[in-house]
Formats: C-alpha cells, sequence, structure tokens
C-alpha cells in the first residue's frame, strides 16, 4: 500500500511502512506536523486492530487513544530497536492485554499454562546450542553449524532449536509454535540428538576431539548418570549410518560434552 | 548474544530484513491455515525482533480468547441454573394446572377421575392400576417347570385364558406320533367332547362353542403306529374363557397398553394373558417393581398349565 503525506510536503509516493520509518524519526526531532501524520496512520492500523478486538466501539476508541497518547509521550525519549510499526504494535498489543484483563476483571495469564512444568524447568537450563554457538567463535564455523541443523533436523526441530538457542523458554516456543510444550520438548530432545550425532560422527573437532568426548564418558560415569549400552558405546566409537543408538549416547553425553 | 553471532546479521531499524507488523498479525490471526506459516514462522525463529512483536501479538491475542471464554463460563454459570429452575417451574407448573387432586405412583386423579398418563381409567382398571405398586407373591419355583410331550402352540400355551369361544388348537409334531386324539372337558368334569383333529390342529365339532367364564381341560394324546386310545402320551392344558366384562377389559388392555402400562400389566396377569402381561411389562422401565412382576407372571405361566 502507499500513501502520499501531502501534509509534509512530501509529494512523491512512498512505501507506509518506510514512510512511517522515516515520520517516526522525524517526530522524535520534535516535528510536529510529523508527528501528526504519524498519528494519523497510526490510527488507521489501529482501528483495524482494535476494531475486532474491542467489545465496542467505545472501548475500540479508547484503546486507540491509549496507543497513541503513549506512542506521542513515547516516541520523542525513545530509541527504537524495531521498525516502527513493529514497535506501534508492541504497545497495541500491551494495551489491549490490559485491557482484557481490565474488562474482564481476569488476572494477568501465564503465557501457556504447562502441563508438566517441572521436566520443563530442566530443559529451561543453559541451551546446549547456545553454549556450542558461543564456543564456535568464528563466523564461518557458525555458518556451518547453521547448515547442519539445516540437514538433518525436521522443520520443526530446527526452529525449536533456534528459538531455544536464543533463549526463549519451552512455553514461550510452544506458544509461538502452537504446540504443547511437551511436542516442543521432543523436538528439542529429538533435534538435539540429530545434531550431536551428527557432530560425533563428522565433526568431533567441534567437540573437542575423541579425547574430549571420551572424558565425557568419563564424567557421565562418574556422576552416576543414566550409563551407556553396549551399543551406545559401540556406535559412539564407530558410528554406522543407522544413528539410533548414536543419538541416544549423545543425548547421555550432551550435557558433558561442554560443561 | 548467541543468537545475534549464529543469525544472519541484522539491523533492527532495517525494515527490509523483518516482516511487516501487519504480517505478523495475520500470522497471528491466522495461525498455521497461513499459507506463508513456515515461511513467517521460519523467518520469526531467527529473528529476534520479528519474534518479539509476535510474542507480544500472541499474548493479547490469547488475553482475549481466554477473556471470552471465561465471560461465556459467567454467562452459562448464571444462565444455566435460571434456565433449569424455568424448566422446573414450567413442568411443575403444566403439572399443577393438569391436576387439581391427588397424585400417586405414576396415577393422577383430577375432578374425581383417575388417569394414568393421559390415559382416563375405568374403574376396574384403576384398582388394577393400584395393584401395580403391591404385586402378589409368586405362585411357584419357575424352575419346576416340566417338558411336555406335546407342546401347544395355539392358542398361546403361557396364557390361562383362551379369547375366542371356538378355539382352535394347534400343537408341535411329536415325533413317531401317527395319529393324535384330543379331548375337551369342563374342569369340573361334567361335560367332555372329543375333538374333530386333522394333523397337528383341533377343533370343536360344529354348533359347539365353549362356555363363557368357564374352566376347561384339554388333553392331547399322541399315539404312535401301535399304541391303542389310551396308551399314548397325553398332555393335558388348562385354560378359562373369559366372561362378556372380561372381553371388554381385554380389549381395553389391548388399546391402551402403552399409554397405561401399569393397569394393563395388571388386567392381562388378573385376566390370565401372561404373554400380554409380559410384552407390557417390556415397554417400562426395568424398575425393581417392573422386574419382581415379569418374576411373577413367569412363574404363572410354569403354573398355569399342568400335565
Amino acid at each position: 500500500m502507499r500513501l502520499e503525506y501531502n501534509l509534509l510536503g512530501a509529494t512523491a509516493l512512498q512505501d507506509d511502512r518506510g514512510n512511517m520509518n522515516v515520520l517516526a524519526q522525524r517526530a522524535r526531532t520534535g516535528e510536529s506536523q510529523a508527528m501528526e501524520a504519524l498519528l494519523t496512520e497510526c490510527r488507521t492500523r489501529l482501528q483495524r486492530y482494535f476494531a475486532a478486538r474491542a467489545r465496542n466501539t467505545d472501548d475500540c476508541e479508547d484503546l486507540i487513544q491509549e496507543v497513541l497518547l503513549r506512542v506521542a509521550n513515547a516516541l520523542p525519549r525513545t530509541e527504537l530497536n524495531a521498525p516502527f510499526d513493529h514497535w506501534l504494535y508492541r504497545i497495541a498489543a500491551n494495551c489491549l492485554t490490559s485491557y482484557y484483563s481490565r474488562v474482564y476483571r481476569q488476572r494477568e495469564m501465564a503465557f501457556t499454562q504447562l502441563s508438566d512444568p517441572e521436566s520443563v524447568a530442566n530443559l529451561q537450563q543453559d541451551s546446549f546450542e547456545a553454549s556450542l554457538v558461543s564456543r564456535i567463535a568464528e563466523e564461518q564455523a557458525q555458518a556451518a553449524l547453521r547448515e547442519v541443523v539445516q540437514a538433518v533436523c525436521s522443520d520443526a526441530e530446527r526452529r525449536v532449536i533456534w528459538m531455544h538457542a536464543q533463549h526463549e523458554t519451552i512455553e514461550s516456543i510452544a506458544q509461538m509454535l502452537q504446540m504443547k510444550p511437551a511436542t516442543v520438548r521432543s523436538h528439542l530432545m529429538r533435534g538435539r540428538a540429530k545434531v550431536l550425532a551428527y557432530l560425533i560422527q563428522y565433526r568431533r573437532e567441534w567437540l573437542g576431539g575423541a579425547e574430549a568426548i571420551q572424558a565425557a564418558i568419563e564424567a557421565l560415569e562418574r556422576d552416576g548418570g543414566e550409563s551407556l549400552s553396549e551399543a551406545e558405546r559401540r556406535a559412539l566409537s564407530d558410528p554406522k549410518p543407522n544413528q539410533t543408538d548414536l543419538r541416544r549416547a549423545a543425548l547421555k553425553l550432551a550435557k558433558y560434552l561442554y560443561p | 548474544m548467541p543468537a545475534a553471532i549464529v543469525m544472519a546479521q541484522r539491523n533492527p531499524n532495517d525494515d527490509r530484513t523483518h516482516l511487516d507488523a501487519e504480517q505478523i498479525l495475520e500470522l497471528v490471526e491466522r495461525g498455521r491455515r497461513h499459507k506463508r506459516y513456515d515461511e513467517y514462522i521460519d523467518h520469526i525463529a531467527e529473528c529476534a525482533v520479528c519474534r518479539e512483536t509476535y510474542k507480544q501479538l500472541l499474548l493479547a491475542e490469547s488475553a482475549g480468547r481466554a477473556a471470552r471464554r471465561q465471560r461465556t463460563v459467567i454467562a452459562l454459570r448464571f444462565l444455566l441454573p435460571a434456565a433449569a429452575a424455568a424448566m422446573l417451574i414450567l413442568f411443575f407448573g403444566a403439572r399443577a394446572l393438569l391436576s387439581s387432586g391427588s397424585e400417586t405412583a405414576g396415577l393422577r386423579e383430577m375432578n374425581g377421575v383417575w388417569y394414568e398418563g393421559a390415559t382416563r381409567l375405568p374403574d376396574w382398571a384403576l384398582a388394577a392400576a393400584t395393584q401395580f405398586e403391591r404385586p402378589p407373591a409368586p405362585t411357584r419355583d419357575a424352575s419346576a417347570e416340566t417338558p411336555r410331550a406335546v407342546r401347544l402352540i395355539r392358542p398361546n400355551p403361557a396364557n390361562a385364558a383362551v379369547e375366542s369361544l371356538t378355539p382352535d388348537f394347534q400343537w408341535e409334531p411329536v415325533p413317531d406320533a401317527v395319529r393324535y386324539r384330543v379331548r375337551l372337558e369342563r374342569a369340573d368334569g361334567s361335560h367332555a367332547l372329543n375333538l374333530k383333529v386333522d394333523g397337528e390342529r383341533a377343533t370343536l365339532p360344529e354348533d359347539e362353542r365353549l362356555e363363557a367364564g368357564v374352566s376347561y381341560r384339554l388333553t392331547i394324546e399322541a399315539l404312535a403306529a401301535e399304541e391303542l386310545a389310551g396308551d399314548g402320551l397325553k398332555t393335558v392344558y388348562e385354560f378359562r374363557t373369559l366372561t362378556p366384562d372380561e372381553q371388554q377389559q381385554l380389549r381395553w388392555a389391548r388399546e391402551n397398553r402403552m399409554q397405561a402400562p401399569r393397569a394393563c400389566a395388571v388386567i392381562f396377569y388378573r385376566l390370565g394373558f401372561y404373554a400380554d402381561a409380559l410384552e407390557t411389562l417390556d415397554e417400562m422401565p426395568n424398575e425393581p417393581i417392573v422386574q419382581q412382576w415379569r418374576e411373577i407372571i413367569q412363574s404363572s405361566i410354569t403354573s398355569a398349565t399342568v400335565e
């Protein structure tokens, strides 16, 4: 969609979103006309957003006013760390959530209701992938790791792994991907097992070589964790195309490979 | 932050690398049904800026859904009891309107007239319906039944009475029997006659008819080739005929068995039409009282005829 802003004397048609960003930049510097034009454009978008969500037109108008007020107050003193339209919609979503809780007299909701909070809490420890990423400092190696994930994981596993690597919680990922937390957990574990098995088989040097793997086995035994079966040991020393045992072993060793 | 390293280098303010907020909103609204779901969600998985916007929009959306759901539950919490109360008032109100008198065990009285359901009960039917709540003791243990040599098919041997005064008797063939002899006599022995036999059927002689309201004894004798009369296998059935009043009651009960099952079941029982009584009970809810009546009638069937 393209709009024309005669108010600013801008005769050229500009990309709607780009125009909003430009207007926002100018409004931040104190241009009142730019602020007015920006708020007009915001109103159109907010009208669409709230009309379908507020209980009635009065509430809709109140919500729009509230958001516009926040934008007008905050914009001059805010360093935007996202495109303006994202910032606008985040404020709108925030107002809407408060509105729901206020109007329906409902307490703030948890992001999701976890079916198995304990298991999820365990998984919310430091992400193995994040740890791995931080240790592979070279950009080239990071790109290679990205390729590995892309190659060995399913779409769902890949998405879960990336989000988790960026410190998203299991419940947050579940909400975003419209899955149950337990399903997210399964994808994460399965994807992680696949990546680790691949690294053990083809990129041992990324994990510190055979010595590091042996050290991880010893650490596992020392800790009294679930020990490796004979088949899993064989798979570690001599990986075969069928990675079932190797993946199982990789999962058991995961936390010892990068203590 | 590792993600910032591993992911494509993105400038948060460079909107060319991000989804439009409205595109994200569209994804929130349509979810997996969005035709570009995979493309958008792949981007969101890697882009922290878009993901943050996506999360906040999702949060608002789920808050809205939860609020609406709660509102519905609250509405139902008030509406359902109100609806239930209204139904009860309606139900009892209608009953009160229909009935200005007393009511007991499925029967109700209005202006001196008794009804079972919507069926008006004659006095004799009312007495029967009242008896339904007080079943008699079983007459005989059903397990004591002995097998019969000749099994009557018609009239229904389960019944202790026959409707017709010119009955047609029919029985199952008996192995080895080459002929049958059928004798009918009054239970008091005052009058006897031999029936006309044709194969496994027997009828009264022409110009003969049974007397109403009288008990009879029917003897069927199956004779093998060399057997003489009196030496064959005999089976005796006892039955009685109905009086004109009883005939009327039977007709009424057959017409109203679905509408007034309590009264009709007892009438059938009293008349000795046990098969009809059982059929009527089978249409009723399997309550303890119905089960009790079923046992009584079963025992009456076995004791209705004796060998």
